[in-house]
């Protein structure tokens, strides 16, 4: 059955669900590494959750919909449609911002053009890392795009990614990968959103290569 | 203290004086709202895409623009409203992120499409829309006083306003 026509993601059976946990957890590690070498520091990852929510839910990942954050989002295109989206609680958020450029940020809830490129430099190395050991393991092509970020409430910055998903489906299929940085005690959510018409090809072909 | 009714994304909610009907973090999201001044009887509805088409996944009453505003205008007279008396107000329909030249930079201009159906289909209907704070690049959180019709809007970097 294909998941394109409004099927939901239960379909999906534990053996996938466990594939999905892999591949992002292999992904998430280069991820890890590249950003443990940005920041100079090392970097503590969660093993990946796979959560079938709620589109009301999806926010709940980062402490509910009125909590502000910095979303870096990054549209994936190639053999697996997705979105990449770094979503980085607003203190958390400055604290890295302090790490990359040595010094305060300036306003309340919004950044200049040099923190803002900071950000959205930070997501493009952890999302290439991402994609790039996604495609080593599974022989697969996948194309980042230009990354864009938004400072504001969690539900507000998830509205376009899950808008993306709504016309499919019911409910958003959502890998979680959180980060740790410890002596700044820093923590940032690394989402991984495939597009739930590419998912059925994407195992067909994995199990091919895995064969 | 007011009763508050949290509205959830792509669903609505119905309430009666002297309640508040709230939704958090509108951002390419409409809220729609529609209100009966003279039975105090608002509705409110957090609208994540503009139609449901063939083929279209199914979901909350809320998640699409001609279903939510069908679904709430039905809801308000089953308790009373009148439809000459309402009063609709638009708030949302933002573009999150810049277009960098995405391929698919469709899906961006959300917002915008979600805001054009909403204000069709209550002109379609009859409906007349009092008030509007639309597009733009930020998030706002909403909230329908049903004592009095006034939308409280609320932003993070953009103040805060009543309309």
């Amino acid at each position: 059955m294909s998941l394109s026509m409004g099927a939901k993601y239960s379909d999906l059976d534990d053996l996938r669900l466990d594939v999905l946990k892999e591949v992002s957890n292999i992904g998430a590690g280069n991820a890890a590494t590249a950003l443990a070498k940005l920041i100079k520091q090392p970097v503590k990852m969660t093993v990946p959750a796979v959560y079938n929510l709620s589109f009301d839910q999806v926010a709940d990942i980062v402490g509910g919909p009125e909590t502000i954050v910095a979303g870096i989002l990054q549209e994936v295109s190639g053999d697996l449609k997705a979105d990449l989206l770094l979503l980085l609680p607003w203190s958390q958020a400055c604290v890295i911002l302090d790490i990359l450029l040595g010094r305060g940020v300036k306003q309340t809830f919004a950044l200049d053009a040099l923190e803002t490129s900071a950000l959205e430099e930070l997501g493009n190395i952890m999302a290439n890392s991402f994609l790039n050991a996604l495609a080593k393991f599974t022989k697969m092509k996948f194309y980042p795009h230009v990354p864009a970020l938004a400072v504001d409430m969690a539900g507000a910055v998830l509205s376009l990614p899950l808008a993306r998903l709504g016309e499919m489906v019911e409910q958003a299929l959502v890998i979680d990968t959180e980060f740790h940085q410890q002596q700044r005690s820093v923590t940032g959510y690394f989402l991984f959103i495939p597009a739930p018409e590419d998912l059925e090809t994407f195992f067909q072909n994995l199990e091919v290569v895995s064969r | 203290m007011k009763e508050i009714i949290r509205v959830a994304m792509a669903d609505l909610g119905i309430a009666r004086a002297p309640a508040i009907l709230m939704t958090i973090g509108l951002g390419s999201c409409v809220g729609v709202t529609l209100y009966d001044p003279v039975i105090k009887l608002g509705g409110l509805a957090h609208i994540m895409l503009p139609y449901q088409r063939m083929g279209s996944a199914d979901g909350k009453p809320g998640k699409y623009a001609d279903r939510a505003i069908a679904f709430l205008l039905e809801e308000l007279i089953s308790r009373g409203a009148v439809k000459q008396r309402l009063e609709a107000k638009l708030a949302g329909g933002a573009q999150m992120f810049a277009n960098k030249g995405s391929e698919t930079s469709e899906i961006l201009k959300v917002g915008q499409r979600n805001v054009e159906a909403a204000r069709k289909i209550l002109g379609e209907i009859g409906i007349k829309i009092v008030a509007a704070d639309t597009g733009g690049y930020h998030g706002r959180t909403i909230e329908l006083d049903t004592e009095t019709g006034a939308l409280r809007i609320k932003t993070i970097a953009h103040g805060e306003k009543y309309i």
